[in-house]
C-alpha cells in the first residue's frame, strides 16, 4: 500500500515537472509580437471623436487635449508615428472593423463590452461617480450621508444614484440643481454636506477651485482604449504599452495636466 | 401643435416588462406616437428564415397603450453583408446590391405581417452619412434605387403602407469629405434622381444644437428651422406637398457636448419648438423627439439627449413636455437655484 502511494506520487511529481518543463520550452519557443509587424505602415492611426470634450477638443483650430497627448505617448512608446483620425460616435466602432483605425482612444469598457469583435485594454480613467465632501468631514460612502445633505443635478445618473440610497439607509436629503457645477458650488459654500458628480466634472471644478476635499470613488466608469479582438497580439503591444505609460506615471501626469 | 413623438430603442431590450414600463412613460408624457427600429438582422438570421417575436411583444405593448408607431427600417444579416463572397470588410449597414431583392421583402413582409399596427415605414436612415452606408460610395441616386425596390415590394404586399425616405443627417460635411455630404446638396441630387415617385413622404431630421427654435435657417447653419430648406427642396422637386415626419429633433444637455445648451435652456427650447411647430409648421405630421431612452447609459454626450434614465428616472424636460402636452403650465424649475454663498 505504501509502495503504491509511493509510486504514484513519483509518478504524478514526474508528470508535474515534465509538464512545467514542457510549458517553459513552449513559452521559450512563442516569439514576441514585433510592433514593426503589427503595424507595417510604422503608423499608429487613433480614431478620436472631436466632439468628446474634455478628452479631445479643438484649440485655435488644432486638436488638443488628453487623448491627443495619451495618443502620443502611446505611438512613442511603441515607436510609431501617431496618425490621429476623427470618427464619429455612431461610426467609431465601424472605423475599427473596416480598418480605418487601428484603436480609438477614449472608449466606456462596457459598451466595448456589448462589441463581440472588439476588445477593450485595461482603462486608463475612472469616469465613474464620485463623493465629494470636505477633508475634515469626509464622507466615505454612502452610509456616511444618513442625516445629512448631498447636492447633485437634477435628473442625472447621480440623482439615479440617490435615490437608490434613499431606499437602503437613514434619511438624508438631496439637493437637485441644474447643474454639476452647481452642486459642486453647494458644497463649497457649506450648503451641502456633499457632492455626487462624476470624475470629470470634480476634477475639472477642482481644478479652479482650491478646496480642501475627500474625493470617493462610487461608481466606475472605466475609460479605455479599443481594438480589434481579431488582433489579438495587436491587442497584446497596445495594452502593455499602455502599462508602461502607467509605470513611469505618464498617464497619471497627463491626468493631472488636463483634468 | 404637431402630433408630439419620441424615438424609442426597445429592440435591444431583454425584459418585456422595460418594453411594456417605456411605452407607459411615452403615453403618460403625452406622445401618440413612437418611432422604433426593426432591423433586419434580428428577424432574418438565415434567408427566408422570419422569427417576429420581438416585433410581436413590441407592436402589441405598442398597441395596448394606444401608440402609433412608425417604423425604421434598416442593418443587414451576416449572410446578405458576406451575400457578395468578398473577403473586404463589412459593418451593420453594408447592403450589397445583390441583397436589395432580399431586403425589400423582408420590409414588404413586415409591412404585410402588420398592416393593422404600422402605417408609416422608414426605409434606412441618414443615407448621406458613410456610416449610415456601410462606408461605400455615398450616393442619393442608389438610395433612390433602393426606395424603388422597396417601393414596388411594399405595395403589392400592403398597398396601404405609407413608404417614407429616411431623412439625411443635417451636416455642413464640405464636398470631398469621407463622412458624409451635406444634407441640402444631398437632397438636390435625391429628388433629381426621381425620389418623389417611390415614396409618400420625408422622415427629416433636425436638430436644434447650440440655437433657439426660431432661430433663422441658413444654409451655412445647423438649427432646428433647417427643416424648412430640407422642405424647400422638395417642395421644389414635386408637384404635390409631401407629407412631413419630423422624426429625430431635440436638444443636448451634456455639459461635455461641444453644442450644448443648459438643462433649463434645454427645456425653453424644447417647449418652444413644440409651439413654433404647431404655428408654423401646420403640414408636419410628427414632431419625434430623440430619445426616451437607451437601454444602459452611454456615459457619454448622448445620454445629454434623452428623457428619462436608463433607471426610469424622468429629467425635469419629461416633465416639462408632459405639463405641455396636458394643457397645464409648467410651474417653478424642479430644481434649485444656483447656490450663492451666506451673507
Amino acid at each position: 500500500m505504501v509502495a503504491s502511494a509511493r509510486r504514484a506520487f513519483l509518478i504524478s511529481s514526474g508528470l508535474i515537472a515534465f509538464l512545467l518543463l514542457a510549458s517553459l520550452v513552449i513559452r521559450r519557443q512563442v516569439p514576441e509580437p514585433v510592433v514593426a509587424d503589427l503595424f507595417p505602415g510604422g503608423q499608429l492611426r487613433i480614431g478620436i471623436e472631436l466632439s468628446l470634450s474634455p478628452y479631445v477638443q479643438l484649440q485655435d483650430g488644432k486638436t488638443a487635449g488628453l487623448a491627443i497627448e495619451l495618443g502620443q505617448a502611446l505611438a512613442q512608446e511603441l515607436g510609431l508615428a501617431p496618425h490621429f483620425i476623427n470618427v464619429s460616435q455612431d461610426g467609431r466602432f465601424d472605423a475599427l472593423r473596416l480598418g480605418i483605425i487601428d484603436l480609438l482612444m477614449v472608449v466606456d469598457a462596457r459598451q466595448a463590452a456589448f462589441q463581440a469583435d472588439i476588445l477593450a485594454t485595461r482603462p486608463w480613467f475612472n469616469a465613474g461617480l464620485v463623493l465629494v465632501s470636505h477633508q475634515d468631514k469626509s464622507l466615505q460612502s454612502m452610509q456616511g450621508i444618513g442625516g445629512r445633505s448631498l447636492a447633485l443635478a437634477s435628473g442625472s445618473l447621480a440623482d439615479a444614484e440617490a435615490r437608490r440610497w434613499q431606499r437602503r439607509i437613514d434619511a438624508f436629503t438631496i439637493l437637485p440643481y441644474e447643474l454639476p457645477l452647481y452642486a459642486l458650488d453647494s458644497l463649497r459654500l457649506g450648503i451641502a454636506d456633499a457632492a455626487l458628480v462624476n470624475a470629470l466634472n470634480a476634477r475639472l471644478y477642482l481644478r479652479q477651485h482650491d478646496l480642501s476635499v475627500a474625493v470617493h470613488e462610487v461608481s466606475d466608469q472605466h475609460v479605455a482604449l479599443a481594438l480589434l479582438a481579431g488582433s489579438p497580439l495587436r491587442w497584446q503591444v497596445i495594452d502593455r504599452a499602455l502599462g508602461k505609460l502607467f509605470e513611469k506615471g505618464t498617464v497619471a501626469r497627463l491626468l493631472e495636466t488636463w483634468l | 401643435m404637431p402630433q408630439l413623438c419620441v424615438h424609442t430603442r426597445l429592440i435591444d431590450e431583454v425584459w418585456e416588462w422595460k418594453i411594456q414600463r417605456i411605452l407607459q412613460i411615452v403615453r403618460e408624457m403625452g406622445a401618440e406616437t413612437i418611432v422604433e427600429f426593426f432591423p433586419w438582422a434580428y428577424f432574418e438570421d438565415s434567408p427566408g428564415n422570419l422569427d417576429w417575436q420581438r416585433a410581436d411583444r413590441i407592436l402589441r405593448h405598442a398597441d395596448n397603450q394606444g401608440l402609433r408607431v412608425i417604423a425604421r427600417m434598416g442593418l443587414v444579416p451576416a449572410w446578405a453583408r458576406e451575400s457578395t463572397g468578398s473577403q473586404s470588410p463589412n459593418t451593420l449597414n453594408t447592403l450589397p446590391h445583390e441583397v436589395w431583392d432580399d431586403f425589400a421583402p423582408f420590409v414588404a413582409a413586415f409591412a404585410a405581417r402588420y398592416q393593422d399596427k404600422v402605417k408609416h415605414l422608414i426605409v434606412w436612415n441618414e443615407p448621406n452619412l458613410a456610416f449610415e452606408w456601410g462606408h461605400a460610395a455615398l450616393s442619393p441616386d442608389e438610395y433612390v434605387e433602393l426606395l424603388r425596390v422597396t417601393h414596388n415590394a411594399v405595395r403589392q404586399s400592403s398597398p396601404h403602407s405609407v413608404l417614407l425616405a429616411a431623412g439625411p443627417a443635417p451636416t455642413l460635411e464640405p464636398v470631398g469629405s469621407p463622412h458624409g455630404i451635406n444634407d441640402l446638396l444631398w437632397m438636390e441630387e435625391f429628388f433629381a434622381a426621381g425620389a418623389a415617385n417611390w415614396i409618400d413622404g420625408l422622415a427629416l431630421h433636425s436638430y436644434g444644437f447650440a440655437e433657439g427654435p426660431e432661430a433663422p435657417p441658413a444654409r451655412d447653419r445647423l438649427n432646428f428651422r433647417r427643416l424648412e430648406l430640407q422642405r424647400e427642396v422638395a417642395q421644389r422637386h414635386s408637384d404635390e406637398e409631401m407629407a412631413l415626419f419630423l422624426t429625430e429633433t431635440g436638444w443636448n444637455d451634456d455639459p461635455h457636448h461641444e453644442q450644448a445648451v443648459s438643462p433649463a435652456r434645454r427645456i425653453r427650447y424644447t417647449l418652444a419648438a413644440l409651439e413654433f411647430a404647431g404655428r408654423q409648421w401646420p403640414l408636419l405630421e410628427n414632431l419625434c423627439f430623440w430619445a426616451l431612452r437607451y437601454p444602459t447609459p452611454t456615459m457619454n454626450w448622448r445620454d445629454g439627449y434623452t428623457l428619462i434614465t436608463p433607471e426610469f428616472l424622468a429629467k425635469p424636460i419629461y416633465y416639462a413636455i408632459q405639463n405641455l402636452a396636458r394643457g397645464q403650465e409648467n410651474g417653478a424649475a424642479l430644481w434649485l437655484p444656483p447656490p450663492v454663498a451666506p451673507s
